[in-house]
């Protein structure tokens, strides 16, 4: 059953996949090209820098990778009125599951993407002897990156249902008053501050999404 | 204030009852008094606040409660009292690590505050710790001042008044010495990670021959590229090789007046070309060269001297007379060469270690993306 949900899944995201590995194993040679013969880097400093940037860049592939695999799966899957997964002689529960690890699955994709291109892109640079490439922790930050983006997308489209819009819009506009509340009002700024810490810092549910992404480093 | 405008408003409406005014008077005259009334009104207003701003300079209100520990002498309100007495205690152990007697003797012309203090926000007051550096300064209202969530604990304020210390007992220090350090502060708090994290990527990413030679155990050259002591020849020579020429030469540009080294900077940076680099390079002036380490290695090593020298090694870099190198020799009572040793051997073992991922976040990370998912699929609710 997990290899035809993961067939499934394939088939309704395989563009959108191929479009995202493309993007992260292109981008970090892109950006570099740009940066040694365009702008002329060279120095140890400047390629830190240059790392930093294919790191974001990285990052933001693969957490946009994580949320149009669950954003679109669902979609298809509503557009049809849930026939299929309702069809199947298992229970929401089991079907969610299978649908959640396909996709973990085929997550990996882009995050390959990532590695296979940061090494590459790491190889043409010649990096001097004090700094060092870092495409395998890279890859394997964009992969828990991917699969955290996937199970919050997942996770509001399939609790909230139809009313996925309107809770996505309220937890956008709840955020954005925090951060406001946080300004104009002292006394709240602490808890909000605390609240922060603990969604991104170290072991947060957000902590991987705000360490360090780059590509070359000390 | 609100009395004085109510008085002043009285006095004038009476004067004007007494005087003669006609019932039916001309609104011209009506219109000039009033103006008149808010001239004087508005007059009293400024003359008041200027009074009120000379009464707090010449009688400021203290805090009552005074922490006394070693040489430090903190006032404080009896709320922060437990807090700041804690902070003021560790901070004591610092100074008297370092010893001798003039650290204590400088800390003790001050008298530091450390207050609650608000100021309005948008909605409601701000409230917050603020510590200033000196009661008996004119101007502690606002110079050095700073401010800390009012429920920080003892440790951020000895952090802030432990800057405040280094500050002060490095005042009077001489030029040599005060160029040398760069960051007007002496070391009293252990170094920490992050200090010598970056003094690591100093000498990783800056493209320096005196770094490399460093690196490969050449004191001189670490002595060199530390702004103690320099070997023979112009510090062009002796801090970059040509190879360098060209990030050097993104940091800094020969002087405008010279318009052939300035078109070949320009052509040193746009199209690497080396001879162009080497023009530029020796067109900079000396003085002007960037030193390939910054403040925090220099830091790093003073804190490394006095560390060396124990109780009173900042008296004796004080009074020992000489160049530098023998300053610190003395100061820390080894040679110069073995506390740089020790010095680069801590900062290449502090290589930051922030890109490799380690088993704890992925732990987290997986734990948290699962916990997610399994909220959702717990979920007990149809499809749609």
């Amino acid at each position: 059953m997990l290899a035809q949900t993961l067939y499934l899944q394939w088939k309704w995201n395989r563009d959108f996949l191929a479009f995202f590995t493309v993007v992260a194993f292109v981008a970090p040679l892109i950006i570099l090209w740009i940066a040694l013969t365009h702008v002329g880097v060279s120095s140890p400093r400047e390629l830190v820098m240059v790392g930093g940037i294919i790191g974001v860049t990285a990052g933001v592939v693969a957490v946009l990778a994580g949320l149009t695999v669950a954003w679109h799966g669902y979609g298809i899957d509503e557009r049809a009125g849930h026939t299929y997964a309702l069809s199947l002689p298992m229970t929401r529960l089991r079907a969610l599951g299978l649908r959640a690890g396909a996709a973990a699955l085929l997550l990996a994709l882009p995050a390959m993407g990532i590695w296979i291109g940061s090494m590459l892109a790491a190889a043409k640079a010649n990096l001097p002897p004090t700094l060092e490439s870092y495409a395998g922790s890279l890859a394997l930050r964009g992969l828990l990156a991917s699969w955290l983006a996937h199970a919050c997308m997942f996770g509001l489209r399939y609790a909230a249902g139809r009313r996925a819009k309107a809770v996505l819009a309220a937890l956008i506009i709840l955020g954005g008053t925090l951060a406001f509340l946080s300004v104009a009002a002292p006394a709240l700024h602490d808890p909000i501050v605390r609240l922060g810490r603990f969604l991104i810092d170290g072991p947060g549910p957000f902590g991987i999404l705000a360490g360090r992404w780059t590509l070359i480093d000390v | 204030m609100s009395e004085m405008r109510t008085l002043t408003l009285i006095a004038t409406f009476v004067l004007l009852a007494r005087s003669d005014l006609p019932g039916q008077a001309s609104s011209e005259r009506t219109d000039s008094l009033l103006r008149e009334v808010l001239v004087r009104d508005s007059t009293l207003v400024l003359r008041a606040r200027v009074v009120d701003s000379l009464r707090r300079a010449v009688a400021r209100p203290v805090p009552p409660v005074d922490v006394v520990h070693g040489p430090l002498r903190v006032r404080t309100l009896a709320e922060l009292e437990a807090r700041v007495s804690d902070a003021v205690d560790s901070l004591a152990k610092l100074v008297e690590r370092r010893g001798g007697s003039v650290i204590p003797s400088r800390v003790a012309r001050r008298v530091a505050s450390v207050a609650r203090d608000s100021q309005p926000a948008m909605f409601g007051h701000d409230h917050f710790i603020a510590i200033t550096p000196d009661t008996a300064r004119r101007s502690w209202t606002t110079a050095g001042r700073h401010r800390i969530p009012l429920r920080a604990s003892s440790g951020a304020i000895m952090s802030v008044l432990t800057s405040m210390v280094e500050q002060v007992a490095f005042e009077g220090a001489d030029s040599t010495l005060s160029a040398w350090v760069m960051v007007g502060r002496l070391p009293l708090a252990p170094a920490s990670g992050r200090e010598a994290s970056d003094a690591h990527v100093d000498l990783a990413t800056t493209e320096s021959l005196a770094l490399r030679r460093c690196r490969a155990g050449d004191d001189l050259a670490c002595l060199d590229a530390l702004g103690i002591d320099s070997v023979p020849g112009s510090r062009l020579s002796r801090w970059y090789a040509p190879s360098d020429y060209h990030s050097l030469l993104r940091t800094v540009a020969p002087p405008r007046e010279d318009s052939t080294a300035i078109v070949a900077w320009l052509r040193c940076r746009n199209e690497r070309d080396d001879t162009a680099c080497r023009t530029a390079a020796q067109a900079v002036p000396d003085d002007r060269l960037p030193p390939p380490l910054s403040a925090t290695a220099r830091f790093m090593v003073l804190r490394e001297v006095l560390d060396a020298g124990g109780t009173g090694a900042y008296d004796r870099l004080l009074s020992v007379s000489g160049s530098l190198r023998t300053r610190l020799a003395a100061a820390s009572g080894e040679p110069v060469e073995k506390t740089v040793r020790r010095w680069l051997a801590l900062v290449e073992r502090s290589r930051p270690q922030e890109m490799p991922v380690s088993a704890g976040l992925v732990a987290a990370s997986v734990g948290w993306a699962g916990a997610l998912l399994a909220l959702t699929l717990t979920r007990r609710s149809p499809w749609t």
